[in-house]
């Protein structure tokens, strides 16, 4: 079976029913990423829709000198910057991205296997958007350090030193919300 | 190796994974150093607690406006100069260029007139595109040959995608395929047998209908059915031995009414198939 990359060099020369391929084996990673970035369905299926269409658009820029994965991602972060633009003109993206986000209000009681994933979820948007999307990356993308690096325009070891801190808040947030002090 | 070097090291332990005598020098770090040992363990349990957050699937709607999206590009870029032209046309654009910069500040008029003769060599090229491709039907043939592949090939990969859906769009396209190659026919088969799904189990009894004009296509129905355990597949296979007139289906049916792990509903429909085959 032709990999990723060999699939999307026959959608740039032309091919693009072969983008359904594609489609088909990333959409739900995709969604996930964006469900956990966004907590909202609506807009993480837009941002996947959004995400395929600019395939399309600008399959004949890509080259094939990073796996399709990492320039999936990386126009799936694109098209969410642009979100997040629209949403908020007045403020910088960059500020956006570093918010420490407001704490939302509890969600009914669950059972107790559904209330730890929960909890988990809600350690996970208190994050602020920069650490959330690296560790997002590397835990659930199947990405590498390294991969990463490239897609965040930054050095391997930041992005270590950027997982490292972002799952010590994360710990944090979610013995916190488990303790109560929610 | 210190405690600021074993800190920097943990992330790839978690992940990416460290060379052998590199991982060897951390793990006795970790062993010696109860401070890291503690970081090392919280960390690794939150890595590995985010596991349990769930995979959320999408609404259908999603993979709908999709394929729906894809045909309207598909179609749109089967109307759009072929590649071969952009490149001959790109030719002689360098001896262009100079003209273009003498129009650019010209009064509107004269753009305007610019604007009526490409819209004229427009339709002219379109017309003799057009009629080039009526006089050519080896490259007609061609096209559509490889069309053919192209969608038995994404059916294929559509069969082997985990998602149950995915494997259902994959069985709707076999539709559109005219003369399935044998691995295509072989995956049906492999779907029907093995694939988890009852209702992507049925969906290939109907698609292989379409092709139950071969021979093998025919005999591999007949033996599947004493090998599928869902009763509804069962019935879609007797039923489709039946509008097959499938005569030696007879013998499979037989088994089934003897069969004690068989219901009483599917043995019925059997005995009704047998009456109208024999």
């Amino acid at each position: 079976m032709p990999d990723d990359d060999q699939v999307m060099a026959q959608v740039r020369e032309g091919r693009v029913e072969m983008l359904a391929i594609l489609f088909e084996r990333h959409h739900v990673r995709l969604f996930n990423f964006f469900l956990r970035l966004t907590a909202s369905r609506p807009v993480s299926e837009d941002l996947v829709q959004e995400v395929f269409l600019r395939i399309l658009k600008y399959r004949l820029t890509y080259r094939g000198d990073s796996k399709f994965s990492t320039w999936m991602y990386q126009i799936g972060r694109n098209a969410h910057i642009d979100h997040l633009r629209a949403r908020r003109p007045e403020i910088s993206i960059d500020e956006v991205w570093e918010q420490e986000p407001s704490p939302q209000p509890l969600p009914p009681q669950k059972a107790e296997s559904e209330q730890e994933a929960d909890l988990l979820s809600r350690a996970l948007e208190r994050l602020p958007l920069r650490k959330r999307e690296v560790l997002l990356l590397s835990r659930f993308q199947d990405l590498k350090y390294q991969e990463i690096a490239t897609l965040l325009a930054c050095s391997v070891e930041s992005v270590k030193v950027q997982v490292h801190r972002s799952l010590k808040d994360l710990r944090r947030h979610y013995l916190d919300l488990q303790g109560g002090t929610r | 190796m210190n405690c600021q070097e074993a800190k920097k090291r943990i992330p790839d332990l978690l992940h990416d994974g460290l060379e052998g005598g590199q991982a060897e020098e951390l793990r006795q770090h970790l062993h010696s150093c109860p401070a890291c040992w503690q970081e090392w363990q919280e960390l690794h349990e939150t890595w590995t607690r985010l596991g349990i957050l769930p995979e959320e699937q999408p609404s259908p709607e999603l993979r709908r406006n999709f394929y729906r999206q894809l045909e309207l590009h598909r179609l749109e870029a089967a109307h759009a100069v072929p590649q071969s032209w952009r490149r001959q046309l790109r030719r002689f654009l360098p001896d262009l260029r100079p003209a273009a910069r003498v129009l650019r500040p010209a009064a509107p008029a004269l753009r305007l007139a610019a604007a009526t003769l490409i819209v004229i060599a427009g339709f002219g090229a379109g017309f003799f595109m057009g009629g080039g491709q009526k006089n050519d039907p080896g490259k007609l043939e061609r096209l559509s040959r490889e069309v053919n592949n192209l969608q038995q090939q994404m059916t294929l990969s559509l069969l082997n995608q985990p998602s149950a859906s995915a494997r259902l769009q994959g069985i709707a396209l076999t539709s559109r395929v005219q003369d399935p190659a044998p691995a295509l026919i072989a995956a049906l088969l492999e779907t029907l047998h093995n694939d988890p799904s009852v209702n992507v189990r049925l969906s290939a009894v109907d698609a292989l209908y379409l092709f139950s004009d071969r021979e093998p296509v025919r005999a591999a129905l007949t033996a599947a059915l004493g090998q599928q355990s869902s009763p509804l597949v069962q019935i879609a296979l007797i039923d489709l031995m039946v509008s097959l007139k499938e005569r030696r289906a007879a013998a499979a049916l037989k088994k089934l009414l003897t069969d004690k792990k068989i219901i009483p509903e599917v043995q019925q429909r059997a005995q009704l198939g047998i009456n109208k085959i024999i």
